[in-house]
Formats: C-alpha cells, structure tokens, sequence
C-alpha cells in the first residue's frame, strides 16, 4: 500500500494510517477512559486518523451506541491531556463509535461483535482492517484471543492484536500466554504494549545514542563504570493494593519498562532503523543479561516493602495498612537488581536498576558513570568521574556532569553540570506514549512493541529473583523502609560490595 | 542604541539581557537552546509587535538566534541595532522560554553594512535561514548580496502572484532551497487527499481519474492552486485539469477539488473556516483543518531540514 498513493509527502505528513476498525475489550474500564480513547481523540484533532474510521467497544454492561459514546465524551473531556476539546471534531469522531455487549467467555459476544463489524466495515468504510485492543484483565487475554478464532483470519483486512502488560505474571505463564496468543495470531500479528517505549523520552536514547557519535566511542567498559537506572514514585499503591500486591516492583516495573529501557541504554545499533533490526538488537541484549544462579540472588537482588511514616507533617500508611492489601502481603514495593550483560561491550559494568514506591519523589532516570581519571594531575583533587544523566520523568532532558576550574588562584577543581532540558528548549506538546503506539500498532509499526523472544528474555532475567523471593524462609523482612525514604538499606549494601553508591536523583 | 552596527558590542548586550532576565529566576528557568539563525528581512513598519511575537512562538519549536533586518524608507542614510529577548512559557510547564533577538534598521543605502554585520552575528555552526517577507526585494538589485548570507530562503510569493515563481525558480537551481509558504497553505488539502487515498478502494480508483477540477474563490487561483495543480498533474498524468470559479466556503482562494472518475467520484471541499470534507458516493467525513496562522507555517516549513524534493518538483512544473 505504502507505494500506491502517490499523494504521501512523508517529510511533512505524520504518518499514515490505513482505514480501520479499533475494537477495545474493556471498554468500560480505567485505561480506555484515560488514555485510549483520549488518544485516538487527540489523533483525531491532529487529522492523523483516516477517513476510514470507527470504534467498536465491549464489555458485560449493556449499553447502546449512543450511551458508549456519552459516556466516552464525558471520559475524554477528563482526561484529554494538554489540549483542548473541540465539539466539531467530537461529533465527526463520535459518529464512529459503537458498542457490542458482551460476556468475553460466551460465543455471542463474538458472533454479535462479527456481525457489528460487517456492518461498522460498509458504513464507516474501514476496508476490512481491525486493530483489536485488550484492555481487560490479563486473566481474561487468553479467553478473548480464542473467541477471536473466527475474526482473526485475514479475510481481505489485516488483523492486528495490541496486548497491555503483564506478559504473564512468571516465565511459565508467560509462554502459556503466548501459546494462547498464537493458536489464532501469529508473531506479526501481535502488539505487545510496552508505553514506556512509547515515550517521546525513551525514544530520544535512541535519537542521542546512534545520532552522535561523539558518545559512541565512550559507550562501553573501557569508559563506563557502572549505569544506574531508577524508576522512583512518591505515591503508594493509591487504590490499586489488590492489584499491586500480586506484582510487586520486580514484575510490574523491572521485568518490562526498566529492562526495556535498559536495552535501549545498552543495545547495539542496528543497520536500520526498521522494526527487525531495531528489535533484533534489543532482544540480542536481553539475551546477554546473565541470569542469576539462586545462590547469587540475595547479593544481586533486594527487595523492599515500605511501613509507616510520616512525610512532611502527615501521617502515610504501611504498604500492609493500605486498603484491600493483605496484612502479611510480602510483596516489594521496592526491588533493586544488580545486572550483568555478558557482551564484549559491557562486560564487567553493572547495570543498577531499581524501582520503588513512596520514594522521596517521582523521578525516573539514567544515570551513566564514567570510569574516574586514570592518573590525577591535581592536587587536593575533588573532581568526581564525569556522570552523564538521561532524564525521563518529570524533566525530560541531559546533563553531563563535568570538572571545571575552581575560580581563584591554585588549581581546584569543582563539579558542574551543564543541563539540556527538553522541554524548555522546546516548547511545544509532545505526543503522549499511547498516541504514539496507537499509530504505530495501526500503521503496522511494531518497533516500539515487545516481541515474545524478548519478554521470554525478560523473565528469564528475573526469574531466578521471583524464584527466590517467592521462596524465602527466616523472620518476615517487611517492612523494611519507611516511606518517604530511599529504600532500605540492603540495596545500598548491594552497591557498596562493588564500591559504587546511589546518586540521589 | 547602537548608532553603528559592530556585532562584538551586540553580542555583548545580548549577554546582558540574558543576565538581567536571569535575575531571580531559578537557574534552569531560562534556559535556551539554539539550531539556527534566522535573519528576517521586512520592510512594514508598523509589524513590530506582531514580528516579534511570531518569532517568539517560532522558538517554541525552533530555538534559535532571530535577527530582524528592518529596511526603511528614510531619506537620509541610517544604520541602528538593538537586541531584546521575547518570553513565553514553556507548553504545559511554568519554566520561560526565552528568544533572543537583534535588530538592526538601515536604509537600502546601507545593506552592505548589514551584510557584513550579519556575517558576525550569525550562530558559529548552526544553520542560517533567510526570511524574505518583503518579497518585491528579491527583484531589487541592492538587495541581491543579502541573499548571500543564507542557502535557504523563506517567502511568501501571494503577494506578488505567480509572477515571482520564477525568481524562485531561478534561486532553486542556483542552489537555495527554497520555501514557500504558498506552498505550505497545500499541506492541509493534500495531507486529507492522501490520508483518504490510503484506502485501497480509492487507490484501485487513481488510474481511472479522468478529470479533477480545483473550485477557487476570488478573481483568479492563487499561487497556492497553481501549484496544487501542478503537484496533482504529476500524480495523475492522464487527467484533464480545470480551474472553476466558486463562491467562498472559506476564507483564502482554494474551495474545493473534484476527482472524477468512471465509476466514483471524490470531493474534498471547505465547509466553513475550520473544517474540510470529503465525500465519496458512500461516506461522508469532516476533519479540521483551521486556516493557519503564519508562524504554523513557518513552523512546519522550519521543521523539513534537508531538500525538499517534492516542492523543487512542484514548483519546476508550475512554471513549465
């Protein structure tokens, strides 16, 4: 299709979407609330939808079209993010949505939503193609992947299935999960939903990494001492306990967003900037995580549960006092892994990476540490290595941490950072993550989505910490941070044994 | 004031506005950035302010050095510079944004003065881009070293018509990249007629077009559908072309475009001054597509960084 319009302008126009069908599963939940419907309405402002487009949500509640719609304007006008709503574009956008009712378990809702989309595909010329979104329980993605057996084949429209995260809550459901999947879909087919790789962020390691050169030379363990990566929220579980206490920091953020991220901080270009290439390279690098032998997992791996405490005058809970958590829940709200890549580039160079909830503040960065001078000139010398600090969240940005001349006479040194901040340097919006991936599943760009060899990668990194964790015998180690503080004091200790100290972010 | 233009004290006054703008702000709070240097050149007194706060909102999305040449129309000879800095806040954030900007007002009799100055005042490394709005001063003699001072030239030919096209054309094979913002006005028509082309129905249709009429409002079609015109009848080399007259749906010249063929027809027409429409025998869909404001198309002109092959083409057809 890419070269039979000869009307594409790809150096000004976004790019493209074909005309389909977006079905949502869960179209009554959280997530299509506040970010998916959102986004393909903020799309839609931005004339990045084709022509050809609809809609079709389901899920148990009954409910017509005409309510769906209601209450999805009522849903975007919340949550629409740094933008305005625009009722002109809400019409024309809200003649293209439809709802299907339905149990995901029964065979009606799957023979109602085949006949709905016939009739959706001829009044909303969609040409056939469906882009289906699970937005439900990840208990429920196996069941819907089967009752799509019939709509999955390819019958003149291309199929495409967007999973959201978890890919499995240990390695073993994990290839379940993708046996499931593939019984109707194949690899091609799947979008596994990744939205930190969506982010203009993350993204922009790629963009600083192959597009200068100047680094390259230094990116690899002749020059880095170690990399650290922090993920760090200031709320707690904020209602989510139930959910939350089942995953834990390792499985909700170290197995995929950090790891994924770290892959991009630590993977090998690719000759193409295609969706092969570029995945190959980061699932090559998934791969040469070392795994841990469960003898090395309690001096690579800690985890944390925050307790009680009191943070600027007010009172906070426990992870255990939070409503709907059990009190004797041995989840990590924290958990801090030290990783070892076995490739010539950075063998030897640990990657710290830790997540925690009810940390000090929300941030999330990288932070790259550069080997020390070999020989010091100066004396008294109080120049430290040079840091080169990717921020992600709230300020996206760059610093690179360097010795400078102490003003005066002698020859002191000082640190100075010199800042790079994106959004100051650039003042405009930026896509938010599901924008980005919308159009990219829709458009048929799977690079920014997880591909099953790298959530199998993934697991096979942590699993050994899961294994050992889920196994732990001796005196109950929880609470063991207070929150407000950064962690306990055991991931400082994993860090000290190499000689290395967390940065305050 | 400086009654002399020497970029070495403009430059130091520049550090001083940025110093003074400084004070009692946090430290990251004007930070700026820089990718270029954009020397605009004007001859309208009276669009200071608004010359300046486009180029302030430019910064948003292209940080960078702005140096205004105001050529007047003074009888004696003169040559003055300042420099200002413009403040905005960052989208969604509360940090500022700041521009920077020299201005420097001379006489036509002074030019080669400003183009010596300029040379000292453009960013070491970055590209620079020269902005024409007056565009009758590409056909003045006095005006031609100034275009010596960048490889790529800004204008607007509506003023002037589609007499000035070959001016442009002549630049673009000397070497300029060339942009207009005539030009620029297209990327709404023609980003709805490829995204409505992207349906495969619609793609079998492409061969079969026989006919496509461009509906403009006002005395004659505009640069803007000239160069529409242009652009299609590369794309269909088979069809037949026709400008007809229509009365406005919205404000500017172009209306509408009718493809026909055998078997289907495709409209995309305004409907009022912020929405399209295209209709086809069986849908009818409406985008947005508001009339842009100057700087939008600056923006998206700014935003293409090497050639742009598709408008060279287009504007060598429009003149053929």
């Amino acid at each position: 299709m890419a070269d039979a319009n000869p009307f594409q302008d790809p150096q000004r126009f976004e790019r493209r979407v074909p005309p389909c069908a977006v079905v949502i599963f869960g179209a009554n939940g959280d997530l299509t609330k506040r970010k998916l419907v959102p986004s393909l309405y903020r799309l839609a402002i931005e004339r990045r939808l084709p022509q050809g487009f609809a809609i079709v949500g389901t899920s148990r509640t009954p409910m017509s079209d005409d309510a769906f719609r209601e209450k999805m304007e009522a849903a975007v006008r919340e949550h629409l993010e740094n933008s305005h709503f625009d009722e002109a574009v809400w019409e024309e956008f809200a003649r293209g949505l439809y709802y299907v009712a339905g149990d995901l378990a029964s065979s009606e809702l799957y023979s109602a939503l085949t006949a709905r989309l016939a009739t959706v595909a001829e009044e909303r010329q969609t040409g056939g193609n469906i882009l289906f979104y699970l937005s439900t329980q990840p208990s429920q993605y196996a069941t819907v992947a089967r009752g799509l057996a019939g709509l999955a084949k390819e019958n003149g429209g291309w199929r495409r299935l967007v999973v959201e995260k978890p890919f499995g809550h240990d390695d073993q459901s994990a290839r379940e999960l993708e046996v499931a999947l593939h019984e109707h879909f194949n690899e091609e087919q799947l979008y596994r939903i990744d939205h930190y790789l969506g982010k203009e962020t993350v993204q922009n390691i790629l963009a600083f990494r192959f597009g200068n050169p100047i680094f390259e030379p230094l990116w690899n363990r002749q020059y880095i001492d170690h990399v650290q990566i922090t993920a760090a929220e200031s709320i707690g579980v904020e209602g989510r306990g139930a959910y939350y206490q089942e995953a834990g920091a390792l499985r909700d953020m170290i197995q995929n967003h950090l790891l994924q991220v770290l892959a991009t901080v630590a993977m090998e270009p690719s000759a193409v900037f295609e969706p092969g290439a570029v995945r190959d390279e980061r699932a090559k690098l998934l791969r040469s995580i070392r795994p841990l032998k469960p003898a090395d997992v309690a001096a690579h791996a800690v985890a944390g549960q925050y307790g009680p405490a009191a943070i600027g005058g007010k009172d906070v809970l426990g992870f255990r006092g939070e409503p709907g958590v059990n009190p004797q829940a041995m989840t990590d709200t924290y958990a801090a892994v030290t990783f070892l890549i076995d490739n010539w580039r950075w063998a030897g160079v640990p990657f710290y990476v830790r997540s925690g909830k009810r940390m000090p503040k929300r941030v999330t960065d990288i932070a790259i540490r550069f080997r020390p001078v070999p020989h010091s000139l100066f004396e008294n010398e109080s120049a430290r290595p040079n840091l080169l600090i990717l921020r992600i969240q709230p300020e996206e940005g760059i610093s690179l941490r360097f010795s400078s001349k102490q003003p005066g006479s002698g020859m002191k040194l000082r640190p100075v950072s010199m800042d790079f901040n994106y959004g100051t340097s650039f003042g405009m919006r930026t896509p938010t993550a599901y924008e980005t991936l919308l159009v990219d599943a829709m458009a048929g760009d799977p690079t920014l989505y997880t591909r099953q060899d790298m959530v199998e990668a993934s697991w096979a990194a942590v699993q050994p910490i899961v294994d050992a964790w889920g196994n732990r015998t001796g005196p109950d180690p929880f609470p063991n941070y207070a929150a407000g503080t950064w962690g306990p004091a055991a991931s400082d200790e994993m860090l000290a044994a190499r000689g290395h100290v967390w940065r305050v972010p | 004031m400086i009654t002399a233009v020497q970029p070495e004290k403009l430059l130091k006054e520049l550090e001083h506005v940025w110093a003074e703008l400084g004070k009692g702000h946090p430290a990251d709070a004007l930070l700026r950035a820089c990718s270029m240097t954009l020397l605009v050149v004007t001859t309208d007194p009276k669009d200071e302010v608004d010359l300046k706060n486009t180029l302030a909102d430019l910064m948003r999305a292209h940080p960078g050095r702005m140096i205004i040449i105001r050529i007047l129309d003074s009888p004696a000879p003169a040559l003055s510079a300042d420099v200002t800095a413009q403040c905005l806040l960052a989208f969604g954030g509360r940090q500022q944004l700041c521009c920077e900007m020299i201005e420097i007002r001379a006489t036509r009799d002074r030019l080669a003065d400003v183009y010596s100055a300029s040379l000292g005042l453009t960013v070491a490394d970055l590209p620079v881009l020269l902005w024409v709005k007056d565009i009758r001063l590409l056909q003045e003699s006095s005006f031609q070293p100034m275009l010596q001072l960048a490889r790529t030239l800004l204008v607007d030919s509506v003023p002037l018509g589609p007499t000035i096209l070959p001016v442009l054309n002549e630049r673009r094979r000397a070497g300029w990249r060339v942009k207009d913002l005539a030009w620029t006005r297209c990327t709404a028509w023609r980003e709805t007629l490829a995204q409505a082309f992207e349906s495969t129905c619609l793609q079998g249709q492409i061969p079969a077009i026989t006919k496509v009429e461009i509906a403009y409002a006002g005395a004659n079609p505009s640069v803007s559908g000239l160069y529409l015109r242009a652009w299609l009848a590369a794309r269909l080399p088979q069809a037949q072309f026709e400008f007809v007259p229509c009365p406005p749906r919205r404000n500017g010249n172009l209306q509408a475009l009718r493809f026909h063929a055998a078997t289907q027809e495709l409209e995309l027409r305004a409907v009022d001054d912020a929405t399209l429409e295209i209709v086809t025998s069986s849908l009818t869909t409406r985008v947005l597509a508001p009339a842009r404001a100057e700087v939008d198309l600056l923006e998206e002109e700014l935003s293409i960084l090497g050639d742009d092959l598709i408008y060279e083409a287009t504007l060598a057809d429009t003149i053929a």
